[in-house]
């Protein structure tokens, strides 16, 4: 399946200090990033703190974004998706994690976007590539991967909370990774 | 460690799921292999996309005016153009206002208690890594300038009947007559034997023992450092025995457990 690219890639513009480049950056992803977010931090408070953060180190950081190496949404997600991390493992206790996490299931509801615009519309047929090729994964390799990349968690955690031998639980995320990889890679790459 | 495996590490660490040791040899892997690069690429925009997957969410427009007012030029100041009425409205006001300027503070001092502890946990860790690294620091240094020489030859090793899945790749420096080796995915040896690498002569004359060790039954790796090698065009190839501990002044059998010629 051909990965559509959005019409216009920011990143370059933002690199040079476009200011308005840079606000439509946030327009086209911040809802995006909002949402990995709140189900890496789990409080509104601390996926809004994140999402500051991650796009401020954006704007200094837009100069290192190479396109020959991967889309400026998955550089911003990872942006995003390590700020996360690193604040989830600075909380210094289970009670304050399982107490945020905890909360979690209340916050998705609200404020769901609507579509407009080209480059939205793209974004739209991107996600719907990705949940398909997510679906087509067995169960044990989505959960896996999910808690390694989305709760931070190492092989070893990932096999005690899932009871499951470490050399069982390294061989699913590398199948389940092959797998994403060879389902979203642009076509022009095969 | 061949390809397939760096591979295999790259896809764990896009999702973050690698040690740092493991992080380290692979960064260190791919800043010479373009494949795995790409690769390594590949994974991260795979694993990164899985964010697509979730419902949007609209984040609270203060977040974009705090965004932008962190990247921007800070506006002027204007003055009041006519002198303000001040009553027991302005009061209130200023009461309300300073209720919420203390909770902001209180939010703030959370804020940066949270950072300090973080960043606490941050420097014990630096401060343990770097205790370990100083402790490797004078083997790593020597590694670095075997790999590092212009006229450092690199070449591999396979693995044979005995270990086919074990691999070794040598560094080897004619101007020093240095060489170092990596062996990967090597049974571990029992306690009563040691691994011996051999060189192989190119004149006939029998194997020179250059060297033994021991391997890791957790990680399945080893090496060694040659020193005072052949001269270059003595050197046929290399290969490793299972002998007595301790080793033997020449080899005891020929099952080789890993062997290859050099192209020197």
């Amino acid at each position: 399946m051909s990965q559509p690219q959005p019409t216009s890639t920011l990143l370059p513009a933002v690199a040079r200090g476009d200011l308005v480049a840079f606000e439509e950056l946030y327009d086209r992803y911040s809802p995006v990033i909002y949402a990995l977010l709140l189900r890496i931090v789990g409080t509104t408070e601390d996926a809004q703190e994140v999402l500051q953060e991650a796009f401020v180190k954006a704007w200094s950081d837009a100069r290192i974004f190479d396109p020959g190496r991967g889309t400026e949404v998955a550089w911003l997600i990872s942006i995003a998706r390590n700020r996360g991390i690193d604040r989830i493992r600075a909380r210094t206790t289970r009670s304050e994690r399982e107490h945020d996490a905890a909360r979690e299931i209340s916050i998705r509801t609200a404020n769901v976007v609507t579509t407009t615009g080209p480059d939205a519309l793209i974004l739209e047929q991107r996600r719907r590539a990705v949940r398909d090729a997510l679906e087509e994964l067995p169960e044990p390799q989505r959960t896996a991967l999910e808690l390694a990349y989305f709760n931070g968690l190492s092989q070893t955690q990932i096999a005690e909370r899932l009871q499951e031998p470490l050399g069982t639980i390294k061989t699913r995320m590398q199948l389940g990774m092959k797998k994403l990889r060879e389902r979203l890679r642009p076509e022009s790459n095969r | 460690m061949t390809h397939e495996q760096y591979q295999d590490l790259a896809a764990l660490e896009a999702v973050g799921a690698t040690t740092e040791a493991e992080s380290r040899e692979l960064e260190l892997h791919v800043t010479t292999c373009e494949a795995c690069r790409r690769a390594l690429d590949d994974f991260r925009e795979a694993a990164a996309l899985q964010a697509l997957a979730l419902e949007p969410v609209e984040p609270p427009s203060t977040v974009r005016d705090g965004v932008i007012d962190s990247v921007s030029p800070s506006s002027a100041f204007e003055l009041p153009s006519q002198p303000r009425v001040i009553d027991v409205r302005w009061w209130a006001a200023a009461a309300v206002l300073f209720l919420a300027l203390w909770g902001w503070r209180e939010l703030g001092i959370r804020a940066v208690r949270e950072t300090v502890i973080a960043q606490q946990a941050l420097v014990q860790r630096l401060l343990e890594e770097n205790r370990v690294i100083a402790a490797h620091g004078q083997k790593m240094q020597e590694q670095m300038e075997a790999l590092a020489a212009p006229d450092t030859r690199t070449f591999a090793l396979s693995g044979q009947p005995m270990a086919p899945a074990a691999s070794a790749r040598v560094f080897l420096q004619p101007s020093s007559r240095r060489a170092l080796v990596f062996f990967y995915n090597m049974p571990p040896n029992p306690p009563d034997k040691s691994y011996e690498l051999w060189i192989i002569r190119g004149d006939k004359a029998p194997p020179r023992a250059a060297g033994t060790f021991n391997v890791d039954p957790q990680t399945r790796q080893s090496s060694v450092v040659i020193d005072d090698l052949p001269v270059g065009t003595e050197i046929k190839g290399f290969a490793v025995t299972l002998e007595p501990r301790g080793g033997r002044p020449a080899p005891t059998n020929s099952n080789y457990y890993v062997a290859g010629n050099t192209s020197l």
